[in-house]
């Protein structure tokens, strides 16, 4: 994630309302760019295509439900954060997926304003800690190499 | 009886009490009477006969071995006569001796023997005007005497045979030759005849006269004989049918020494009962044969009877069984109470039917008592059914209610902080930054307009949630009503709505219906119902579809609602209990049971019907028909 580019969110749900509430509480709060979906596959094709920093998802939609999406995101994006926003009936269903898929959060329905915000932005960091520890891996990785081509270099010297 | 009433008619005056002996009733009147007399005829002609027999029998041997000689040397002449004569008489008796049993009628009988009695008498007159000097008295007359003492004559007919008698003697004195050898003149005859006829005549008539009065005597003997033949007759029968009946009755029957109590009468039923042969209960007392438990009740029960005013009664006592400690559960019948002296009754044992009358009561207490229990239970598996229908509703509309409140919870708290912001930005507006200002308010004025529209739009979505809740149960209205199914099965579907959200497609193919006499929220339950049904049996992914029509017409009009899945199917084996109660193929714990038998039984309450139809893996339809009434 480039430090210049604001954290990109997606929000998938069939409600519209939902989707709005997020949106504008995010707007005010937030620095976020939302992006919203009603169709799980519409988000799948975006996600696929442009660089995103958070998924999150409702559990009971139409076109296909929202672990069964989220595994799919999972497929195609595996570093991104997800979480799922359940109602109180599915709750159990979902704790048992999240082992499953794998899920970083679930928000309960109805949502607290400030928790939202607040598991959004934990998740963000953890995405930035993230990738600046693959950075500093694949840093690492490269000065290791060198190191080993040094150390090559050094060794055919003295062999 | 005839005869009997024409004797107790006789009258009393002289004259006719002469006319009654000279012509007394006729004989064929009475069948008994007429052949009591045939008898009495018939062994008068026997009697004759035998002593037709022996005395000629008799005489034959005095005159045949010529013993006559010496008491009577002037019959030596006619001694040939005699003993002709004789022969012929005997030979007569004989005849009649054989003919005697063939006789069919008095009447016939008199007149053979009537017609001896003349031959014999004209014979014994030839005999005497034989005899030297010639006589005309005697034996002419005895045959005569001897017919009418031993066979009965009617008195005109022994009048006649006087007569006749007389006649016939005269005639023979006059003409009949005498015994071989000898010469009568004419004169001697006139003679003869003039002394002896008047003799007689007056004899024979005499006689006639005392066979009147023997007929007359004779017949009332006959009369009171066949009578108390007759009585004696029924008697007997009577008697042998009080006989039988005491016998052979399965009843016991009894009397009672009214004083002393003691046993009069027992039948041999009552061995049956009591266990003691009737021998051995005559002669003791009732209170013997009470159960222990029984004879205070019973001393009491009889010393009011006996007291009190007499009524034929009939009442259940406990007697004693001879060799068993069990009482006997009798019924007993007293009748004919005008008798002081004797109680005379029956006794029924009906031990068994009383213990299967406490059975068949105890039966039915337990029947109902257990009745009741499963009516309870009943009552509380419809009222759990109602609950988990409930429950499941309720999860429905909490799950519904929750979208549109987490927006308004949402839109609340950023209203609140909007305005927070808004509150910030009222200080003074740095005209250096005047449009960063402006647009920073721009912006929260957008939010808070927009926070707003969605708020009222999540309300407005819990009020129309509200409302469905409020149409499914019809809270308001109990009663029967005007009502458009078409709303019922919306607010149905929109309540379910959480249930078919991501799997479950609905499809509607809605006719044109009219409203209905009904009432809604029962049906309301009957489309919850099929509806859940649906989308339980449907594994994934799949289909319900909703077909509404209307058939027939006029009374015959019937709305048509059909609710099709494409779920797993019924098995044959079980689609013919699907309606029964306590029926379920969904598992232990899930559901109770009752939700189609209830459906069912609401619909029948609507006069309707309700169907089904399925193919395995293919799915079910339930079809319910419901007139279509009008107000």
């Amino acid at each position: 994630m480039s430090a210049a580019r604001n954290p990109t969110v997606v929000l998938v749900d069939d409600e519209d309302i939902v989707l709005s509430s997020i949106r504008a509480l995010l707007a005010l709060e937030t620095p976020y760019d939302i992006v919203t979906f009603t169709s799980p596959k519409k988000a799948l094709e975006y996600i696929a295509s442009t660089p995103v920093d958070l998924v999150v998802s409702d559990y009971l939609m139409p076109e296909m439900d929202g672990i069964t999406f989220l595994g799919k995101v999972r497929e195609l994006k595996p570093d991104i954060p997800r979480i799922i926003l359940t109602g109180y009936a599915d709750k159990e269903n979902a704790i048992k997926a999240i082992n499953e898929v794998g899920l970083y959060q679930y928000i309960e329905k109805p949502w607290e304003n400030d928790e939202l915000i607040l598991i959004l932005r934990n998740g963000l960091e953890r995405r930035q800690l993230m990738e600046r520890l693959e950075e500093k891996i694949r840093d690492v990785n490269k000065a290791h190499a060198e190191l080993m081509k040094i150390q090559r270099e050094i060794l055919k010297v003295f062999a | 009886m005839s005869i009997r009433a024409t004797a107790a008619e006789r009258p009393e005056s002289g004259a006719h009490r002469v006319f009654a002996l000279l012509i007394p009733p006729p004989e064929d009147e009475d069948p008994i009477l007429f052949d009591e007399i045939r008898r009495r005829v018939q062994s008068g002609i026997w009697m004759v006969a035998i002593i037709s027999m022996v005395l000629p029998t008799g005489s034959l041997l005095f005159f045949g071995t010529g013993l006559f000689e010496e008491p009577y040397p002037l019959l030596r002449p006619v001694r040939r006569l005699i003993v002709e004569s004789n022969l012929t008489i005997l030979a007569m008796g004989i005849l009649f001796a054989a003919l005697s049993r063939g006789v069919r009628a008095p009447n016939q009988g008199r007149f053979f023997v009537a017609a001896f009695a003349v031959v014999a008498a004209v014979i014994s007159a030839r005999i005497q005007l034989s005899v030297s000097p010639p006589q005309l008295m005697g034996e002419s007359n005895f045959f005569l005497l001897l017919v009418i003492a031993l066979v009965p004559y009617r008195p005109l007919q022994a009048l006649a045979l006087a007569l006749a008698s007389t006649a016939a003697v005269t005639v023979a004195a006059l003409f009949m030759p005498v015994a071989e050898g000898l010469e009568l003149s004419m004169e001697v005859r006139e003679r003869v005849l003039g002394q002896a006829v008047p003799v007689l005549f007056v004899f024979n008539i005499t006689s006639s006269i005392v066979a009147l009065f023997l007929y007359d005597s004779r017949r009332s003997t006959w009369l009171a004989q066949v009578e108390r033949d007759r009585l004696a007759k029924e008697l007997a029968a009577s008697e042998e049918k009080f006989r039988s009946l005491f016998e052979q009755s399965t009843d016991g029957i009894f009397a009672l020494d009214t004083k002393s109590g003691i046993v009069l009468i027992a039948n041999p039923a009552l061995k049956e009962i009591l266990g003691v042969e009737p021998e051995e209960l005559v002669g003791r007392s009732f209170l013997e044969r009470l159960h222990p438990t029984e004879v205070d009740a019973a001393m009491e029960a009889a010393r009011s009877y006996i007291r009190g005013p007499r009524t034929a009664a009939r009442f259940h006592a406990k007697l004693r069984r001879e060799a068993s400690t069990q009482p006997v559960i009798c019924e007993i019948a007293i009748h004919r109470p005008d008798d002081p002296d004797v109680v005379s009754g029956t006794i029924r044992d009906v031990t068994q039917q009383v213990r299967l009358e406490e059975e068949i009561r105890e039966r039915a207490a337990q029947l109902e008592r257990a009745n009741g229990l499963i009516q309870s239970a009943q009552t509380k598996l419809v009222q759990s059914e109602k609950m988990a229908s409930l429950g499941s509703l309720v999860a429905g509309v909490a799950h519904e209610i929750n979208t549109p409140l987490g927006a308004i919870q949402s839109n609340a708290d950023l209203s609140r902080r909007a305005l927070a912001q808004l509150e910030a930005a009222r200080e003074p507006i740095d005209p250096a930054q005047g449009d960063a200002g402006r647009e920073k308010l721009k912006r929260l004025s957008t939010v808070l307009q927009e926070a707003n529209t969605i708020t009222l739009e999540a309300t407005q979505r819990i009020v129309r949630i509200v409302r469905e809740l409020r149409d499914f149960a019809r809270l308001d209205q109990a009663e029967e009503q005007m009502a458009d199914l078409h709303r019922g099965l919306e607010s149905t579907l929109s309540l379910l709505g959480y249930i078919f959200k991501n799997r479950i497609r609905i499809e509607k193919k809605y006719g044109e219906l009219p409203e209905i006499l009904c009432h809604p929220h029962q049906l309301n339950q009957v489309f919850m119902n099929l509806l859940q049904n649906a989308a339980q049996a449907i594994d994934g992914e799949g289909t319900i579809t909703l077909e509404t029509r209307v058939e027939g017409r006029g009374p015959a009009r019937e709305i048509v609602i059909a609710i099709r899945d494409t779920g797993q199917g019924i098995k044959p084996e079980h689609l013919e209990r699907v309606f029964d109660p306590g029926f379920t193929t969904k598992g232990v714990g899930v559901g109770t049971g009752l939700g189609l038998s209830i459906s069912y039984q609401i619909v029948q309450d609507h006069k309707g019907t309700i169907t089904v139809e399925s193919e395995l893996g293919r799915g079910t339809t339930f079809t319910v028909r419901i007139p279509a009434r009008a107000a």
